[in-house]
């Protein structure tokens, strides 16, 4: 103790100072290397946060590019399933006009001769009635009588029957 | 013939400047209140304001903030307890470092009180070094009972609960306990130790230091007191530099040894 005491030892001022240095570290503690520390904490935290934004970013843009193209193929193969149902619809369609004009045609044909048919039947029946009658009045001619309404009419009935038969 | 000037040299006693009832105020407690003021001013005025983009000066202490951090890190080899020990590391280390520093200002130790000058380097008075090894080494034993546990921390010391179960197992096994209870006890006496080599190797240098001062000066009046004290002030912070780095090392050696490395 005396070493001590020579070397200026003192309790009050070892105490005093002791304190001093406990004001000091609450001090820096609070208001030096607290606030200090805190500022570099948050710009860390801060940089780390733009990396992570960043490496999200880029792998979100991948994530995005996959998926356009994805969908982009989809939209291809969908497209072409369109273009071939189309053209398959497309070519059903032409196929049954076709056949509804084949078959519109064939009744026309078939109305059409069927009209021939008939226009020649009643040319034919106008013909003989025609030549009938010139029958008729070529036998008056030859006979060089008046042949009333009632003989003309027999002769004509039996000149046609006779055409008709023959 | 020489030329030079006469200065007193500063006494190894600590100067009382005032009492408040029986309790003397001596002029190193002076210093340090100052410096405790402009801590808190830099606090207050400067840091308080610091921002997210740093200009010169924030740039500038956040360098110092982070290389005692570094250093800190260094020595305990965690980043973990480095950051719990790194404020009174840190504060040891600026404190000191300013402490040996701060008398080179012109004029500052030469203001007097009733013929006694008002400041003086904190550090050339024995006082201040012990005050700040005795709170350095009970800091160090706080953490180190956190650490261990009460049971633990007692074992350290006095593993007596290690003498009991070695007499039962064998009569060697309790003689080696017996040893380590030997150890223990010398631990304690280094725990004392480390208050006293940390206090008295950190006073002799600057005392001594100011001693040369006095002797240099008053041989040379040009160029060697300039460099003198230039070197003066690098001693002082290798001294504040020294004394925070033993104490980080006590520290990292009262921890449980762990795995983890710095991360």
């Amino acid at each position: 103790m005396e070493v001590l005491t020579n070397i200026g030892f003192d309790w009050q001022v070892a105490l005093a100072n002791f304190i001093n240095f406990m004001i000091i570290l609450f001090i820096m503690k609070k208001y030096v290397f607290g606030p200090t520390g805190a500022v570099i904490k948050k710009r860390q935290e801060k940089i780390q946060e733009g990396i992570d934004n960043a490496k999200n970013s880029e792998s979100e843009l991948l994530v995005a590019k996959q998926k356009s193209e994805e969908e982009l193929k989809k939209a291809r193969n969908e497209a072409n399933q369109i273009i071939a149902k189309a053209k398959e619809n497309g070519d059903d369609l032409v196929a049954r006009a076709q056949k509804e004009a084949d078959g519109k045609v064939d009744e026309v044909m078939a109305q059409a001769q069927k009209n021939i048919e008939k226009q020649k039947e009643q040319m034919e029946t106008e013909l003989l009635e025609k030549t009938a009658g010139l029958v008729t009045l070529g036998v008056s001619k030859i006979l060089n009588e008046d042949i009333d309404n009632t003989k003309n009419e027999s002769i004509s009935k039996r000149a046609l029957e006779a055409l008709k038969q023959s | 013939m020489s030329l030079g000037f006469t200065r007193e040299l500063t006494s190894i006693q600590p100067e009382i400047v005032f009492s408040i009832g029986n309790f003397g105020i001596a002029n190193s407690t002076l210093m340090i209140l100052l410096m405790a003021i402009m801590f808190l001013c830099l606090g207050i005025f400067s840091i308080r304001k610091f921002t997210l983009i740093p200009g010169k000066f924030q740039a500038g202490f956040e360098m110092v903030y982070e290389s005692i951090l570094g250093l800190v890190v260094q020595i305990t080899g965690n980043k973990k307890q480095a950051e719990k020990i790194f404020p009174i590391i840190g504060t040891i280390l600026v404190y000191f470092s300013i402490a040996n520093v701060i008398a080179l200002i012109p004029g500052l130790t030469d203001i007097t009180y009733a013929g006694t000058a008002i400041f003086r380097t904190p550090t050339s008075d024995i006082n201040t070094a012990l005050g700040v090894s005795i709170a350095a080494v009970i800091a160090l034993n706080l953490v180190s009972l956190k650490e261990w546990g009460t049971m633990e921390y007692i074992g350290l010391y006095l593993p007596i609960k290690n003498v009991f179960k070695g007499f039962k197992k064998s009569f060697m096994d309790g003689f080696v306990a017996m040893v380590d209870v030997f150890v223990g006890v010398l631990n304690i006496i280094g725990e004392l130790a480390k208050i006293i080599s940390l206090s008295f190797r950190l006073f002799g240098n600057v005392y001594a230091g100011q001693v040369l001062a006095i002797i240099i000066m008053g041989a040379f009046a040009y160029v060697l007191p300039t460099i003198w004290t230039l070197m003066s002030g690098f001693t002082g912070l290798l001294q504040g530099m020294v004394f925070a780095s033993l104490v980080a090392v006590y520290y990292s050696l009262s921890l449980k040894p762990q795995e983890d490395s710095s991360e």
